[in-house]
């Protein structure tokens, strides 16, 4: 036994987990390799000093919970307190639409509100369109789930409809100045990707809602459009994209580890910008 | 992590039907450990507490699809090394010198206790210098080498355990962790009168 063989055996030795063959062949070559022995009896003397890690290192410091909840404030993007910005998401539970789940998605219900309505305690918002004097078309995150916001100061029609098939799943009349709030959840096993058109303004937005299923870490292509679901399929999250053209091609690599790094990757190969956030993630045109 | 907080099953079940009270438990019950580890990782008190605060970010995000294949303790693990690989990451793509590593060597200051009994000043002396040698061996490993080492040796986490943590088979977890014991011995060939009484 050589002294590079030896050193795979080190740790095993010390700790008297080496079979007995192997055992007596180390021991032959302690005792008959100086320099193998030299390096093991260096060896345990690193493994004793090791033994001294298990002291304590020191006190948390006092303030280490209200930064861990800033830091969680700071990512979901919430003006509440640090208590009420913890909400996770969670799908909105549906019944008797299940012949809905040939498209994926399904829009539950809508209602208006006025627009100066307070939308304090409700929860990570990303905000798709532009500018501001643009129409708001707005996905966040609720404790009960998805909630798209449409808001501008015209009035006018809002189409949902399922981008696969072009199939409308809703429309909405809206009035100047009203916000209208609709729930959105997805019942199938994999994302859907929505149309959410403001007719009269010629506003286009795509939102792909993860289904049940999670998938696991993968490559593909496809649309830009595919590649929203395929992050909200693997992330299990809500993805915004804002494009001209969902059909622009993309390609992609998605792992739950260092998903930021590779979604901006892929969108920036894509012609996209990636706006991540901890609840709805944003795609859109460079 | 405490006793006083129920059963992390428990939490995670509720968090994951969105109890914010919940999820709030689940962290003050394991943010004391989470800093420990994170703090032997880094010796910097503010990147520790980076560390935790982005990992729970991350907990945050994943504690949806967590499906219990592992001990939350051990997932928790998991993803603390990743931030403490990902923020050595970005740190090496932005030189700096860091300012304790300079006052560290300027004044030999080492914040770490060793021991609470009171041994005598000399013997206090070589226990200071040994850890202080030890822990800077121990930081030039490169970041995968060390987690292994804090994850095992101050830790006491189990092979199985850092091998469910890292995703790894167990026994590469025993031979990484063998080549890493065998990389900090050569970094420490030059002190061995130091720990030869150890």
């Amino acid at each position: 036994m050589n002294l590079d063989k030896a050193r795979d055996f080190f740790s095993d030795y010390y700790e008297g987990a080496l079979e007995d063959g192997l055992r007596s062949a180390f021991e032959a070559a302690l005792a008959n390799d100086p320099e193998i022995a030299f390096e093991y009896r260096s060896f345990e003397r690193t493994m004793k000093a090791l033994e001294g890690l298990k002291a304590p290192v020191t006190e948390a410091p006092s303030d280490l919970h209200e930064r861990i909840q800033a830091r969680l404030n700071e990512r979901m993007g919430s003006q509440s307190r640090p208590a009420e910005i913890i909400v996770l998401w969670k799908r909105v539970a549906l019944s008797g639409l299940a012949a809905a789940a040939i498209i994926g998605a399904i829009l539950t219900y809508s209602h208006r509100t006025s627009a100066s309505t307070s939308t304090a305690g409700l929860t990570p918002t990303v905000e798709i369109q532009p500018t501001r004097s643009a129409p708001r078309i707005d996905v966040r995150v609720t404790p009960s789930g998805a909630m798209l916001s449409i808001s501008s100061d015209e009035g006018g029609t809002v189409r949902l409809s399922s981008l696969a098939d072009g199939k409308a799943l809703r429309e909405i009349r809206r009035r100047p100045n009203e916000t209208t709030e609709t729930p959105l959840s997805n019942d199938g096993a994999k994302a859907v990707v929505l149309s959410v058109s403001l007719v009269e303004q010629d506003v286009v937005r795509y939102v792909a809602i993860p289904g049940r299923e999670t998938d696991p870490a993968g490559t593909g292509s496809g649309s830009v459009a595919d590649f929203a679901a395929a992050i909200a399929n693997t992330l299990h999250k809500i993805v915004v994209l804002r494009t001209s053209d969902p059909s622009r091609k993309a390609d992609w690599t998605l792992s739950k580890e260092d998903s930021d790094g590779q979604i901006r990757d892929a969108a920036s190969k894509a012609g996209l910008v990636y706006e991540p956030s901890d609840s709805v993630l944003g795609l859109a045109d460079r | 992590m405490s006793d006083q907080f129920p059963d992390d099953h428990i939490l995670i079940e509720r968090s994951q039907k969105g109890d914010r009270d919940a999820f709030d438990q689940l962290i003050r019950k394991h943010e004391a450990r989470a800093f420990q580890y994170a703090m032997r990782l880094t010796h910097r008190p503010d990147e520790a507490s980076d560390i935790v605060s982005e990992a729970f970010v991350r907990v945050f995000n994943a504690l949806p699809s967590f499906k219990f294949q592992s001990a939350f303790g051990t997932w928790l693990y998991r993803i603390l090394t990743n931030c403490y690989l990902d923020a050595r990451k970005k740190e090496k793509s932005r030189p700096s010198v860091s300012l304790e590593t300079v006052l560290k060597s300027s004044d030999g200051v080492v914040e770490r206790p060793i021991e609470d009994t009171k041994p005598d000043p000399m013997t206090q002396t070589a226990l200071l210098e040994r850890a202080k040698t030890l822990e800077e061996a121990i930081e030039k490993l490169p970041e995968y080498q060390r987690a292994m080492i804090t994850m095992y040796h101050a830790e006491g986490l189990a092979y199985e355990e850092i091998a469910a943590a890292l995703d790894l088979p167990i026994g590469t977890v025993k031979s990484r962790l063998n080549r890493a014991r065998i990389a900090l011995r050569e970094l420490l060939a030059g002190h061995e009168e130091l720990f030869e009484a150890s």
